[in-house]
């Protein structure tokens, strides 16, 4: 997608957390290259999540995660939930506070269609809070299935959204930047960049080997327990519900008798591309054993599926059965990491549902940890 | 440097990937567990290096065990279920010297009974279905509970509002992680009894084939009052009992779908070794033996050793036995009944894959699961050869065949609560060659415990009464009732 990085008057997501690893002396400079669109991105994500959306800011589209490529493009504000089987839906919201003539309404709209096909979410909201934008725009943005906001209707949306919920205080500024902040120890990790982009580019099996392959380096180097370590370890570990999610969904039209072979061929992207993967590694060890480099009683090859795509079986199938209280799973995390960082959270009722949810999203952590060898996974 | 590193209760925990209150447990009841530096108010502070070394210890310990394990766990499951379904007196004087087997025993038939509960939040409600269907008492139940904390099946948790609850985490894919985790936790404990020792390896070897237990070194060293109560025991408990009058011999009726004269029988004529031999080669539940050359296979067959079904399909006639042991715990008739109804199922399934000539079956439990779905009312998809290799299934009131037209039938399970019981155990021998999960029929209680959904067996709690000598008229009513009869 090569399109706008943002706006003219909105610079991309990455210096907000560069910025917090400047120096103390240039907090001037900080301020200046802060996003413009930050504050109204917040108020939509905050209602967002308060009406039950997994929500991320930025979210980067980039096959590479590198820094200042060209073709790099995020989504302002990305809301996720899924239904009883497992299916995503997604809602995706451009966030424009300025006013400026190179701000295309028309553009936006377009790129915004264009991002909602990628998510193959149904529907999209524009939010223009100074922009006027003109009738025949907002006719547009109808046959696009694209909601265009401007001036107060924004807030009157996000009114609408949380219908007088309680505030838990999610994505509000100060805890916001506590966020950022226990992130930005990772700013240059290979972590941080793949989760940032490459995740929601690809948004398919690669992203469960690869979240818990990057996890797992992190957790090589990590010996002491630590307070922002338990908020990353948790924004890790809904990311990875996501996918777990879809191996779910794939499971159910599989059948549950099949759970076992369906987790396998899903963690290398199918059953032909499995059988395609097995037939090479059959292969290899046939040569390895022909050439005398595998003897018998010597080592032999590590068997091809991940040691933990047991213990991932047994999740996903903790999960189909249990999908009222799993698809909670990404709200129950989310709430725990903006808890961590000073938000209030969300008034807790306790019923079967939310119980199962706590607990399931505590089994979600416990493989994490048991996958990557951490042993500073946060309780719930 | 690593002795500098102090840590407490949660960090050993996280260092070992269980539960904090599991750490407790290991505390209390392992006496080499590191001293700590400090009892502070807010707890007691170790040495990371002492703790890692105690951790590398136990860990090594477990590697070893192997399989080993697995099997000890499924024995103390046995033999519990044996002495609960058997012995009236289970407060008996005798039963003290199993103590530690008898609450691992009962800790994986607990586990069995809450696996897919998740979250357990009336406790009292679980000790109560824990009496009533497991006979487990409710000091038992503690005991019983503490040690599938200390295992990591279970974990107990405070709620956000306060609320106790139990988090279940029992394996639901994987029954040997399950039963190897208690059969660890009884291989790891110091204090066990002579006694239990003894009969727990005297039973796992009888279980996989009859054996003349005077041979075993681990009842050779009991003295002779020893041994003779671990055999009686044993035998009271339906777990172990003497093939032969000569009491040399020993099977395992609660496990060996077997009758036991002709076992008698048939060992006058095979050895030991030979029979071994059998017993290895109809592993496979449901093994083709329709061109069984060797003439011990063809006896054990005609004797009714080998349980054996013949499916006759278009393929032609073929014969599908089994071992007499399958895992499943024979207590009853009924039991038996429901293993022969899984068997037969199995029998047509192979028959289905190896030997249908029309369309093989490629994964018979996709099959299984068609057959187990409410929202397809319980039925196979219309094919030609159905009538012929589902008929044994007719017979045995399993299901019936429906025709959906000229030459074309169809195959319908009827879903009593034995057949989908029989599906499932006939799943589990096709996937894991025996009954793990399925083994103690009275998990399938569990589903009481979901709130709310059956109340039923609750309701019949009765109300303790207290011992009192009876009453002359009620005695004079008691014996009048026995002259009617």
């Amino acid at each position: 997608m090569n399109l706008p990085i943002s706006s003219s008057v909105s610079s991309p997501s990455e210096p907000t957390l560069k910025s917090g690893r400047r120096r103390e002396g240039r907090k001037s400079d900080q301020k200046s290259a802060r996003d413009q669109d930050e504050p109204l991105k917040l108020t939509v994500a905050s209602a967002l999540a308060t009406s039950g959306y997994y929500t991320r800011i930025n979210v980067g589209l980039s096959a590479t995660g590198a820094r200042g490529l060209g073709d790099v493009t995020d989504i302002d504000v990305l809301g996720l939930r899924h239904d009883l089987t497992f299916n995503r839906n997604a809602l995706a919201v451009t966030c424009k506070s300025g006013a400026s003539r190179s701000l295309s309404p028309a553009k936006e709209v377009f790129y915004l269609r264009g991002v909602l096909e990628y998510f193959r979410a149904e529907s999209g909201v524009a939010a223009f809070v100074r922009k006027p934008v003109p009738s025949h725009l907002r006719d547009l943005g109808r046959r696009l299935n694209v909601l265009i906001l401007t001036g107060t209707e924004v807030d009157e949306w996000c009114k609408s959204l949380t219908n007088g919920l309680s505030e838990p205080g999610y994505f509000s500024e100060s805890a916001y930047e506590n966020y950022l902040k226990a992130w930005s120890r990772l700013a240059n990790s290979d972590l941080f960049a793949y989760l940032r982009a490459d995740y929601w580019f690809h948004l398919d099996f690669r992203n469960l080997q690869n979240v818990v392959g990057h996890f797992r380096k992190l957790a090589s180097k990590i010996t002491v327990r630590q307070d922002w370590l338990d908020i990353v370890a948790l924004d890790v570990a809904a990311q990875l519900c996501l996918t777990v999610f879809d191996l779910c969904h794939q499971i159910r039209m599989m059948g549950l008798p099949s759970v076992v072979e369906t987790t396998s061929a899903y963690l290398f992207g199918g059953s032909v591309s499995f059988k395609a993967r097995k037939d090479l590694y059959v292969r290899v060890q046939q040569l390895l054993a022909t050439t005398g480099v595998l003897r018998s009683g010597g080592p032999s090859l590590p068997p091809l599926e991940p040691v933990y795509t047991n213990a991932l079986s047994e999740l996903a199938i903790r999960f189909i059965e249990r999908p009222h209280a799993a698809i909670l799973i990404p709200q129950v995390i989310q709430d725990n990491i903006w808890r961590r960082v000073g938000a209030p959270g969300l008034t807790i009722t306790e019923d079967k549902n939310s119980l199962s949810a706590e607990k399931l999203t505590q089994d979600l952590l416990d493989f994490l940890g048991m996958a990557t060898g951490a042993k500073w996974i946060p309780k719930i | 440097m690593r002795d500098l590193v102090l840590i407490g209760i949660y960090e050993i925990a996280g260092l070992a990937g269980v539960s904090p209150p599991a750490v407790v447990n290991w505390r209390s009841r392992n006496s080499d567990f590191p001293r700590p530096v400090v009892e502070l108010k807010s707890g007691p502070i170790f040495r990371q290096g002492d703790i890692q070394v105690w951790l590398d210890r136990r860990k090594g310990t477990n590697r070893n065990m192997g399989s080993d394990a697995v099997r000890i766990g499924l024995r103390l499951l046995e033999l519990e279920c044996g002495i609960a379904a058997n012995i009236d007196d289970t407060n008996s004087a005798e039963l003290v010297d199993y103590e530690i087997s008898r609450a691992a025993g009962q800790s994986a038939r607990l586990a069995m009974l809450i696996r897919g509960q998740d979250v357990i939040e009336d406790e009292q409600r679980l000790k109560k279905i824990a009496a009533i269907e497991l006979g487990i008492h409710p000091a038992e139940y503690n005991v019983a509970k503490q040690l599938l904390m200390e295992i990591d099946l279970v974990e107990e948790r405070i709620t956000k509002q306060g609320k106790h609850v139990l988090n279940e985490k029992v394996n639901r894919l994987n029954h040997a992680d399950n039963y190897q985790r208690v059969g660890e936790l009884w291989l790891t404990r110091d204090h066990r009894s002579h006694k239990e020792e003894a009969l727990v390896h005297t039973f796992d070897k009888v279980v996989q084939s009859p054996i003349e237990v005077a041979k075993l070194d681990v009842l050779r060293d009991l003295d002779k009052s020893d041994r003779a109560a671990v055999l009686e025991l044993a035998s009271n408990a339906g777990i172990m009992d003497s093939v032969d009058e000569a009491n040399r011999i020993y099977y395992s009726p609660l496990l060996w779908d077997v009758n036991r004269s002709k076992l008698a029988a048939f060992l006058k004529t095979a050895t030991e070794s030979s029979f071994k031999e059998v017993l290895k080669k109809a592993r496979k539940p449901g093994t083709d033996f329709t061109k069984a050359r060797d003439p011990l296979v063809i006896q054990a067959i005609s004797a009714g050793i080998l349980p054996s079904y013949r499916v006759t399909s278009t393929g032609g006639q073929r014969v599908y036995s089994f071992a007499p042991y399958t895992g499943g715990l024979l207590s009853s008739d009924e039991e038996r009944t429901v293993l022969d109804k899984a068997r037969a199922l199995v029998a047509c399934l192979r028959y289905g894959s190896e030997a249908a000539t029309i369309t093989k079956i490629r994964n018979p439990l996709r099959i299984l699961a068609a057959l187990t779905d409410k929202s397809r009312n319980y039925r196979l998809g219309s094919h030609s050869e159905l009538k012929l290799q589902y008929g044994m299934l007719v017979a045995k009131q399993l299901g019936r065949v429906i025709q959906t037209s000229p030459g074309w039938y169809s195959f319908e399970l009827i879903p009593t609560e034995d057949n989908l019981r029989a599906c499932a155990i006939a799943n589990e021998l096709m996937s894991a060659g025996e009954l793990m999960g399925e083994k103690d029929p009275s998990a399938s209680v569990a589903m009481h415990l979901v709130n709310g959904s059956i109340n039923q067996p609750l309701q019949e709690v009765k109300f303790a009464r207290k011992r009192r000598p009876a009453r002359a008229d009620e005695l004079a009513d008691l014996v009048e009732r026995l002259q009617s009869v």
